[in-house]
C-alpha cells in the first residue's frame, strides 16, 4: 500500500446521489474522509492501479466501499465480484447501495459476497438516517480484518 | 365393425345358422353361398381368396381388379408377390408360415403398386378357414391412400399449428419480458431524479434556514409532496408491473387466516376509528396465497379508506354460492362510488376521487383485477354514491 486510504470509497456515477451522500456524511460524521470513484472502472484503477484487479494487492485500503449497482462501463456487482475474488481485497466490507430492489440484484450481490445490501430511501431524510447508522456500524463499532 | 370385421361376421353367422339349420342343410347352404358371392362381388375391399398348400390365388373379387389393374385371368394361379402385394418370394414365406401359426396376419400401410405403377398404400388382413373341409386363405386387401393421405395432412397440419403456437409463445414471452424489464428500468431511472428533487429540497430548506419567506415555504412544501407522490406512483407502477413476472403457485388456501393476518397488519390504519368487521366463513380455494393475500390486503384498505366518514364504518367480508361458484366479497358502507365510471374502476392509475379526499397512486384495484384474472377469475363491484360498495371475485373460471 503505498498510497493514504481515506475512510470510504464511494463508488457511485450519479453526481445528484453523490453530492447528497457526501451532505448527509458530512452531517453526521463531518470529520470522516471520502474518496469518489465515478464508476466501476475508476474504482478498480483507484484500488489496484495499472496491477491486475484480479490478483494485485490493493494500492489504497478503505475501512469501507459503498458501490452502486447500476453504472456504465463496469457494472457495481463486476467490481463487487473482482474485489471478493482478489485475496487482497477480499475483508475489505462492501456495502451495495442501489435504487434496486430486484431479486436478481439482490441474490447475486449476497451470493458474490456484499457484506451489507441498502436499498437508497426515497425520503433525503431516512436517507441521512441510513447513512448515519451505516457509517457508525461499519467504522465505529465493525471489528475489522486485520489484513 | 369396418367392412372386413362385419364381412367376417356375418360369414360366422352364416356358418352358425348352417350348422343350427342342417335339417334345411341344402337350401341353406346354397343361400348361405349366394350371400357370400354377392358379398364378394359388391365389396369395396380387394379380396383374394389363395389355395395354402401352393399358396396361389384362386380367386379376386371385382374390387380387386379394379384395385390392381390385372385381369382376373392374369391374377389366377400368382403368388402375392408376384402382384407386389409383399416385397418378394421371401416375404412371402414369412407371411405363410405367420398365417399357418396364427391363422391371421394383419399389415397396416403396406404399400402396393397397381399393374400401371400406380402406387396405393393398403391395409392387408388375411386369414385360413375351412371351407367344407378344406383350407381356404382369404385376404382382404382395403385401399387406405386416401385415408392415409388425410391422416398425413392432418398430422402435417398439426405439426404446423404447434409450431406457430411455440414461436408465438416465445414472441409473446419476449415481448411480456421486455415490457416487464423496461417498465422496471423506467420507474428506477425515474426514482433517481425524484429522489435528488427531494434530497436538494431538503436541503435548500435548510440553508435557508429563518430567511424563507412563507411562499418560498409553500413552493418547498409542494415539491416536497409531490415528489413524495410521484413517488407512491413509482411504487405502484413497480407493483404493478412485477406481479406480471410473478410466477403462480396455486394450492389449497384458507382465505378466512388470509383475512385474519390482514386485519391485524390494517390495524394501524384504522387511526383510532370505529370499524366494525363482520367475517362470515369463508369456503377454502385453490389460489396463489401471497396474491390472493393482496386481493384482500386492497379491497379491505380500500374499504377502510373509503367508510371514513362512516360511525361506525361497517365492512363485510363473505362468500356466497351462485350456480355452484363461491363468490367471494367485501362490502362497506362508506363513499361508494358511480357506476357509470365503473369501467375505469381496474385500470391502473384510474381514480374516482380527488387525491386530496382520498389519498392514494390508483394502483391498487388494477392489482386486484390483474391477480383475479390471473387466477381465471373475475372481479366487479356494485355501488351508489353515498351508500357504500360491494366487490366481488372468483378465482375460477365458470361456464
Amino acid at each position: 500500500m503505498n498510497k493514504s486510504s481515506a475512510d470510504i470509497l464511494l463508488v457511485e456515477d450519479s453526481e445528484d446521489d453523490t453530492a447528497l451522500f457526501v451532505h448527509a456524511l458530512a452531517e453526521s460524521h463531518p470529520s470522516t474522509q471520502i474518496q469518489i470513484a465515478q464508476d466501476g472502472v475508476e474504482a478498480l484503477v483507484m484500488i489496484y492501479g495499472l496491477g491486475q484487479p484480479e490478483s494485485s494487492p490493493p494500492i489504497i485500503r478503505p475501512k469501507l466501499i459503498i458501490l452502486d449497482l447500476k453504472m456504465p462501463k463496469i457494472s457495481g456487482l463486476e467490481v463487487l465480484r473482482i474485489l471478493k475474488s482478489n485475496p487482497n481485497t477480499l475483508s475489505i466490507p462492501v456495502v451495495a447501495l442501489s435504487s434496486s430492489q430486484e431479486k436478481f440484484d439482490l441474490a447475486e450481490s449476497y451470493r458474490l459476497g456484499v457484506n451489507s445490501y441498502l436499498v437508497k430511501p426515497m425520503d433525503f431524510d431516512k436517507f441521512k438516517v441510513a447513512v448515519k447508522i451505516l457509517i457508525s456500524y461499519w467504522l465505529a463499532y465493525n471489528k475489522p480484518s486485520k489484513q | 365393425m369396418d367392412a372386413i370385421g362385419a364381412m367376417a361376421f356375418n360369414w360366422v353367422l352364416q356358418s352358425m345358422n348352417t350348422t343350427l339349420l342342417h335339417e334345411n342343410a341344402p337350401a341353406n347352404m346354397r343361400a348361405s353361398e349366394i350371400r357370400y358371392r354377392r358379398l364378394f362381388e359388391a365389396a369395396r375391399d380387394g379380396i383374394l381368396i389363395l389355395n395354402p398348400d401352393t399358396r396361389k390365388i384362386t380367386d379376386a373379387n371385382p374390387f380387386m381388379i379394379e384395385l390392381l389393374g390385372y385381369s382376373h385371368n392374369e391374377l389366377l394361379g400368382k403368388e402375392l408377390w408376384e402382384i407386389g402385394l409383399l416385397r418378394d418370394e421371401k416375404a412371402n414365406q414369412a407371411t405363410f408360415r405367420e398365417l399357418k401359426e396364427n391363422h391371421y396376419v394383419r399389415y397396416e400401410n403396406l404399400p402396393l403398386k397397381s399393374k400401371s405403377g400406380q402406387c396405393h398404400e393398403v391395409e392387408f388382413v388375411s386369414n385360413i378357414y375351412d371351407e367344407g373341409g378344406t383350407d381356404v386363405i382369404q385376404c382382404n386387401i382395403r385401399d387406405i391412400t386416401e385415408r392415409k393421405k388425410a391422416q398425413d395432412e392432418i398430422e402435417k397440419l398439426n405439426n404446423d399449428l404447434e409450431r406457430r403456437v411455440s414461436l408465438r409463445t416465445t414472441e409473446l414471452k419476449e415481448a411480456n419480458q421486455e415490457l416487464q424489464s423496461f417498465s422496471y428500468s423506467i420507474s428506477h431511472d425515474l426514482r433517481a431524479p425524484l429522489r435528488a428533487m427531494g434530497g436538494f429540497t431538503r436541503i435548500l430548506e435548510k440553508e435557508l434556514g429563518n430567511q424563507i419567506s412563507d411562499e418560498a415555504e409553500y413552493a418547498m412544501e409542494r415539491i416536497r409532496v409531490n415528489t413524495v407522490k410521484m413517488g407512491d406512483l413509482i411504487d405502484g407502477l413497480l407493483n404493478f408491473s412485477s406481479l406480471g413476472r410473478r410466477e403462480l403457485v396455486k394450492r389449497e388456501v384458507a382465505p378466512s387466516s388470509l383475512v385474519s393476518q390482514i386485519l391485524e397488519e390494517l390495524r394501524p390504519e384504522l387511526d383510532g376509528r370505529r370499524v366494525k368487521f363482520e367475517v362470515s366463513p369463508l369456503p377454502k380455494c385453490r389460489a396463489d396465497g401471497t396474491l390472493l393475500k393482496q386481493v384482500y390486503a386492497n379491497l379491505l384498505s380500500n374499504a377502510i379508506k373509503y367508510s371514513r366518514g362512516g360511525d361506525p364504518a361497517v365492512i363485510k367480508i363473505g362468500c356466497r354460492q351462485e350456480k355452484g361458484q363461491d363468490i367471494y366479497f367485501v362490502e362497506d358502507n362508506g363513499v361508494g362510488f358511480d357506476m357509470q365510471y365503473t369501467n375505469k374502476l381496474f385500470q391502473v392509475f384510474q381514480r374516482l376521487h380527488r387525491s386530496d379526499q382520498f389519498e392514494g397512486a390508483g394502483v391498487g384495484l388494477a392489482i386486484v383485477h390483474r391477480i383475479v384474472q390471473r387466477h381465471g377469475g373475475r372481479v366487479w363491484a356494485e355501488s351508489r354514491v353515498g351508500h357504500g360498495a360491494v366487490f366481488y371475485f372468483t378465482l375460477e373460471h365458470h361456464e
